[in-house]
């Protein structure tokens, strides 16, 4: 008997290993420390050099409209690109306008001597100093500079407004902050951009502003570009937080100065999935780059190419940390739903490289390979035969993989389900090998998999907010002297409420992140909190908070590992590694030793 | 693996993994584990092989029989427990009647509204392991044995003995203190002190898993106490699995002065403390015993067998 389920076991063990090491070389990148978002200072610096003086009042406003408030950050990400990012604020409702704008408007004075300072160089650079954050500061910046200062930076500010709100009627919804002369301004601000792109293409500063602004006018009025610039074709950039903001913009600049539109598009915690993207508008996409971390890049082009084919047959590469061969393998899928004219894998410390060879190739017309083989990148290309030449048993997941995107399944969720199984198996590890209490074996587990849709920081802060709650209610709750299963539900019905108001609050203030994502954790962590009340009760508060530490220690670490994005990968790619997991957990079930915690217990006994 | 490697060779100590998939879940079936979950089962079981246990005054298993609380108020001193409880849980001890009600262990006083509603609540299932409804039953107040008087501060000491296949292996008394407010629960406080099966003599004691020598709160010395009635005991443990079935029992003994040691409860999980109440692991003596046919010895046979182990320090065989 037990010599059998120690064969079945090995058995098991052996063929998951087979398989997976059969198919795969797999590189195993480090994590990148996250670098979600946040517009790193270091970008700025890095590009000093390329944009000179009215950089410094770039960043100046940048860091204005981040003190503001989350909302301006986002509105920003709008205006500069095109409108199909506008829908992350598009429920906006004039409210969260206002507070917006507002809080852009805290930041003019930042802006306003940098500003004015580099009204010096040229008038366009102020104007153009609006691109991001500081749109509306800089805005009142040019008010007291020179007039035709004036001009330009309204533009874009009303430009702003008009997609966060995505309103036709930018003169509507402007109306109420700005002046009549808005409307003028817009004109006059959209034209005078094109003019400039036109004209000075040779000065690299105004240059790499400009070119923002001609995005802008672009979104504004598709044909403009289309006229404008009918001989090069656009390119689609996808990408997550592994590349921080300012240098997306500063790619997006270099790429407009050498007169290729970009399109920029953003992944995130809040949007793992692509929607209302009006390819249309962009003109003819030439190439869809894709820079993204982990498998979930891949996941929602897969998912759109396959719900809106107007990507089908474009040329694309892709810049990801996961390894080659499973990089490869993923792609396959999108090697078939969307047959890509061409499709190029790079590693993501290439990505820079891979933009410069691209623009490069773009400009003077040649292909991508010789300027990546010129520039000594490494690549892979993936083509319809690479769907020949593999192994049917690795086209099955592929197909499977396919037909759940088909079937309306987000890759995503697909994901999550897939990867649950290692944040058990995490816990089983932490209480059986460690040694850790915790609230429930699973509650921790999907914690972790809720702290991946709703960022680990936020999760936390949720988290502790609903514990509170449950605190402090717990001595109204129990002067009511009500049986134990009316007592929780009172309890339960406590964190929806302070969740839905969080909710609210968060979306009067601009930040739909939580709306978006609070639901999913809420209900996890409401049971967490349940148990937690339990504990209090039965074996008082200091147990129950050690007991909560565990909780929250292993719900942690979890985290970390189902956020691994070569565990994603191999999941996706491989998902007969749950095999191993099965043989792993039967072995851990298996084990008789000491337990971490246990040594600690025992060790005087242990010394005696 | 790695964590002896880190920590240190594992002297003997029986940990909850080994426990569990090593004895529980091969010793104690499934099936039997609800004969000791439902104390009054328990009792049940115990009268079939003639052992003592406190007398229970009444018992009520469905809100409507709560109107017949009156003839069990008659007493003055009585111990409210669910059936079905767990680690302390719902057990009321009512130690005398005042004029407005009765004095609780504590001192403080409760009213027949509120003994009324505490059983209400422990048919309700509020008290339970499992959450389900369980019945109150009452039971008689046990008065401490002098000889462990000056050991006990404010709560009745007990006895707990691990028996392995029908043989004591272990066995600690287990010393009520100010912080565990009267209970006899480790790990609300109390003190474990280890006796060495052969002799009836405490050896060591711990608070917490840490040694201790003596009470906190007497000041008494808590090693070498001689445990009243020893053998009367061993046998009680030994006739226990023969009452359940259970390969690894834990049987809870309390000595009460007038009726000597009569069982509280038997549990299908005994806790691991004992170990470090006996400085001393239980792995080797399950080891000695597991290679053993124990199966024809009657519980006087396996008294004698664990005192003879014990007095060579289970090294023989």
């Amino acid at each position: 008997m037990k010599k059998l389920t120690i064969l079945i076991v090995v058995a098991l063990l052996l063929m998951g290993m087979l398989i997976v090491s059969a198919h795969q070389e797999t590189s195993y990148h480090s994590m990148d420390a996250d670098c979600d978002g946040a517009e790193s200072d270091d970008g700025d610096d890095d590009y000093d050099g390329d944009s000179g003086s009215d950089n410094d009042g770039d960043s100046e406003s940048d860091t204005g409209g981040e003190e503001g408030s989350d909302a301006g950050d986002d509105d920003a990400d709008g205006d500069t690109y095109v409108s199909d990012d506008g829908d992350d604020v598009r429920s906006g409702t004039s409210g969260g306008l206002a507070t917006t704008e507002s809080a852009d408007g805290d930041a003019e004075s930042d802006a306003d001597d940098s500003d004015t300072e580099s009204d010096t160089d040229t008038d366009d650079d102020t104007g153009s100093g609006t691109i991001d954050e500081g749109s509306v500061g800089s805005d009142t910046g040019g008010d007291e500079g020179s007039d035709a200062d004036d001009d330009d930076a309204d533009g874009a500010g009303s430009d702003t407004s008009g997609d966060a709100m995505e309103s036709d009627t930018d003169d509507d919804t402007d109306s109420g902050d700005d002046e009549d002369d808005d409307g003028d301004a817009e004109e006059g601000g959209s034209d005078e951009g094109d003019d400039d792109t036109e004209s000075d293409t040779d000065d690299e500063e105004s240059d790499t502003e400009d070119s923002e602004e001609l995005e802008e006018s672009e979104t504004t009025t598709p044909n403009a570009s289309i006229t404008k610039e009918p001989e090069t074709s656009s390119i689609l950039l996808i990408h997550d937080g592994s590349v921080s903001c300012e240098l997306v913009r500063l790619m997006g600049n270099y790429a407009t100065a050498l007169g290729i539109p970009v399109f920029e598009k953003r992944i995130d915690f809040d949007s793992r999935y692509l929607h209302d993207m009006d390819i249309g508008a962009m003109g003819d996409v030439g190439y869809v780059v894709l820079i993204a971390r982990d498998v979930s890049g891949l996941n929602v082009l897969i998912d759109y190419v396959v719900s809106d084919r107007s990507l089908d047959g474009k040329k694309m590469i892709i810049s990801s940390d996961i390894g080659e061969g499973m990089l490869k393998q993923h792609s396959l899928v999108l090697q078939k739903a969307a047959s890509p004219e061409s499709l190029i894998l790079t590693d993501l410390d290439d990505s820079d490289l891979v933009w410069d060879a691209l623009l490069s190739a773009e400009s003077q017309g040649r292909h991508v390979e010789d300027e990546l083989d010129s520039e000594d990148v490494d690549y892979t290309t993936v083509s319809d035969y690479d769907l020949v030449t593999t192994p049917a048993h690795r086209l099955v997941v592929t197909d499977a993989m396919l037909t759940a995107s088909e079937s309306k399944i987000p890759l995503e969720a697909l994901k999550l389900v897939l990867i649950l199984p290692f944040a058990a198996t995490v816990i089983a590890i932490f209480r059986n090998v460690i040694g850790v209490r915790m609230y429930g074996v699973f509650g921790p587990a999907i914690m972790s998999i809720a702290f991946l849709s709703s960022g680990l920081v936020t999760g936390l802060i949720l988290f502790a907010i609903l514990l509170a709650a449950g605190l402090f209610s717990r001595k109204s709750i129990d002067r009511l002297n009500l049986m134990i299963v009316p007592r929780l539900a009172i309890l339960l019905t406590l964190c929806c409420i302070v969740m839905a108001v969080i909710i609210t609050v968060g979306i009067k203030m601009g930040n739909y992140t939580l709306a978006k994502t609070a639901v999913f954790p809420l209900l996890v962590m409401s049971t967490i909190v349940e148990n937690f009340m339990k504990a209090v009760a039965d074996k008082g508060l200091f147990d129950a908070l050690k007991i909560c530490l565990g909780t929250i220690v292993a719900a942690v670490t979890c985290f970390f590992v189902v956020s691994l994005s070569t565990l994603q990968a191999i999941v996706m790619t491989h998902p007969e590694v749950l095999v191993l997991v099965l043989g792993f957990n039967v072995l851990l079930g298996r084990w008789k030793g000491l337990r971490l915690v246990e040594y600690f217990r025992f060790s005087e006994l242990r010394k005696g | 693996m790695i964590l002896p490697r880190i920590f240190g060779k594992n002297r003997g100590v029986l940990g909850i993994n080994e426990r569990n998939i090593g004895h529980i879940y091969q010793e104690n079936p499934r099936k039997l584990l609800k004969l000791v979950d439902d104390k009054l089962t328990t009792k049940d079981l115990l009268k079939s092989v003639n052992i003592p246990f406190p007398e229970v005054y009444g018992i009520f298993r469905a809100v409507h029989e709560i109107k017949n609380l009156e003839k069990v108020l008659k007493r003055d001193e009585f111990v409210i427990k669910p059936s079905n409880g767990a680690g302390g849980k719902g057990i009321v001890v009512i130690k005398g009647r005042s004029d407005d009600g009765w004095i609780l262990a504590n001192g403080g006083i409760i009213q027949r509204m509120e003994i009324e509603k505490h059983c209400l609540e422990v048919l309700e299932g509020v008290y339970s392991m499992d959450g389900n409804p369980s019945p109150v039953y009452f039971e008689s107040l046990i008065k401490s044995h002098p000889a462990l008087e000056k050991v006990a501060f404010e709560g009745v000491p007990d006895v707990r003995i691990i028996v392995y296949r029908g043989v004591p292996v272990m066995a600690m008394v287990r010393l009520p203190t100010r912080q565990s407010s009267g209970k006899a629960n480790l790990h609300k406080g109390a003190l474990g002190a280890g006796i060495k099966l052969s002799e009836g003599t405490t050896v060591h004691a711990i608070c917490k898993d840490r040694s201790i020598d003596v009470h906190p709160d007497t000041g008494a010395s808590l090693l070498e106490v001689e445990i009243p009635f020893w053998n009367d005991i061993l046998v009680i443990a030994s006739k226990s699995y023969e009452a359940v079935g259970l390969g690894y029992l834990g049987v809870d003994i309390v000595i009460d002065e007038r009726l000597g040691p009569l069982v509280l409860e038997l549990n299908a999980r005994p806790g691991l403390s004992i170990q470090n109440a006996n400085m001393s692991g239980l792995k080797r003596r399950l080891e000695v015993l597991e290679k053993m046919d124990l199966g024809r010895l009657d519980f006087d046979e396996r008294v004698a067998l664990a005192v003879e182990f014990d007095s060579t320090d289970w090294e023989a065989v």
